[in-house]
């Protein structure tokens, strides 16, 4: 999955489940915390139950912020409402990037070749199709539900109550031991991502992607997100169900399956247009021109002939993301292709049939048709 | 003097919406522990029914998004 899909998946579904959830927690933290600064513990409690009904954590609780000229100073109440969520992002960016790059890191060391790369996406979507089954309440997946060890579960609470100044933060620091669905499936692409950085990177842009409907919904109209977390179960099922469903893909793709979703829509719609303009031969020596760009290697069916010494040419044209890592599962040819530039593939002499290739992710793939006596 | 209660909570999607149960539930007056599984759906509270009732425990989980009943 490349980074914008996980910060969309971060910024709708992981924000709206953290933020109507971890949100409460946090207003609740943040409650005490200022009530804790003017009134007895009591008085701290019942505000903190008021407020995270309510909404507008400390609002209550807090005198409002004035300027010297006595009137209310909405920048300086801004930055002080605003703070300690800031605080609670940054720590929890913290961690999941740390789990992100050591998933990443885990990941690397199992898929160094194409076959272990293919099994462990294929795992890793079926996995998460199990949380999403699971989450959605389907018979005979019901039960199957990650729920983390009661000393997890204790120390994140004990940070969420707690009424030490960087509280947020290490709440948000914490909040890694309770994934929830949305976060384990990303974490679980993560591990596939093939690098530390990669994986380090994945969890990051997951986390910001929380962040802006966190800031809103999780604190500013946090009553709106009440009516919904009852409903969550089913939307999160199903964006864990979707996401799954994609990595599994992945794995497929890459194992050049008949049952790829890119297999499966030319059973049912038809081969590409085969493209006969890139390839050519000079010397009884065939070369082949792909473009790779951000999202696509073009053109995705190439005819090419039989019986010929053959040269891929990989043209990068601004390429990022996974486009960059480039496999011919057949061959065993594992290549990173740089964001612009000429990569050269020895592909020898091919045989007729179909000659398969794909991203890393298995996300974006094309194949070369070699046909008996054809020449370019 | 605090007697335990058991109620069963549906909705629940994560471990973190246990977490704001059991942080919503301590602070209501009289409950002096709050333990929710996400898993088994349940949420057992240590409470003094002098000070909050089973029903007030069912309220508090209801406006926080959840369905909460007894279990007798």
């Amino acid at each position: 999955m490349n980074l914008t899909a996980v910060l969309i998946t971060g910024l709708f579904a992981g924000g709206v489940s953290c933020a109507a959830v971890q949100g409460g927690l946090l207003a609740g933290l943040i409650t005490r915390q200022r009530a804790a600064a003017g009134h007895t513990p009591n008085e701290a409690r019942q505000s903190a139950t008021v407020n995270r009904r309510t909404g507008g954590a400390g609002t209550d609780a807090d005198t409002p912020l004035t300027s010297t000229d006595g009137r209310p100073d909405w920048r300086a109440q801004l930055g002080h409402d605003l703070t300690p969520v800031v605080g609670f992002l940054a720590g929890k960016l913290v961690s999941h990037t740390v789990l992100g790059g050591l998933l990443g890191a885990l990941g690397a060391v199992v898929q160094l070749s194409v076959g272990p790369r293919t099994w462990l996406q294929i795992g890793a979507g079926l996995l998460i199709i199990v949380f999403g089954l699971a989450q959605l309440g389907v018979p005979g997946f019901r039960n199957i539900v990650i729920e983390p060890p009661r000393s997890w579960t204790r120390l994140v609470r004990d940070r969420a109550r707690s009424r030490a100044v960087l509280a947020p933060a290490l709440f948000g620091l914490a909040t890694v031991l309770i994934p929830c669905g949305v976060t384990l499936s990303v974490a679980a692409l993560a591990m596939t991502s093939g690098s530390a950085a990669a994986g380090a990177a994945t969890m990051a842009v997951f986390v910001i992607g929380t962040g802006p409907l966190f800031a809103v919904l999780g604190y500013a109209i946090r009553k709106a997100a009440t009516a919904w977390r009852g409903r969550l179960a089913v939307i999160t099922g199903l964006v864990v169900l979707a996401m799954g469903l994609f990595t599994l893909n992945g794995g497929l793709e890459l194992a050049g399956s008949p049952l790829a979703a890119s297999r499966i829509a030319q059973t049912v719609f038809g081969p590409a247009p085969t493209d006969t303009t890139v390839a050519s031969v000079v010397d009884g020596q065939q070369t082949v021109v792909i473009t790779a760009r951000t999202a696509s290697y073009s053109p995705s069916n190439t005819q090419v002939s039989a019986g010929l010494p053959t040269t891929l040419v990989m043209r990068s044209d601004d390429a990022q993301g996974c486009v960059r890592s480039f496999l011919i599962p057949d061959r065993n040819v594992e290549k990173i292709l740089p964001v612009r530039g000429e990569t050269r593939i020895d592909l020898g002499v091919l045989q007729p049939g179909r000659l398969d290739y794909t991203c890393g992710m298995g996300m974006y793939t094309g194949h070369l048709t070699v046909v008996k006596g054809h020449t370019p | 003097m605090t007697t335990p209660h058991t109620f069963r909570v549906e909705g629940m999607h994560c471990g973190s919406c246990a977490l704001l149960i059991d942080d919503t539930l301590a602070d209501l007056p009289g409950v002096e522990d709050a333990q929710t599984s996400m898993k088994h759906a349940l949420s057992t509270v240590e409470l003094d029914v002098s000070r909050t009732t089973p029903q007030d425990v069912i309220e508090a989980i209801a406006e926080l998004g959840y369905r909460a009943s007894t279990v007798p």
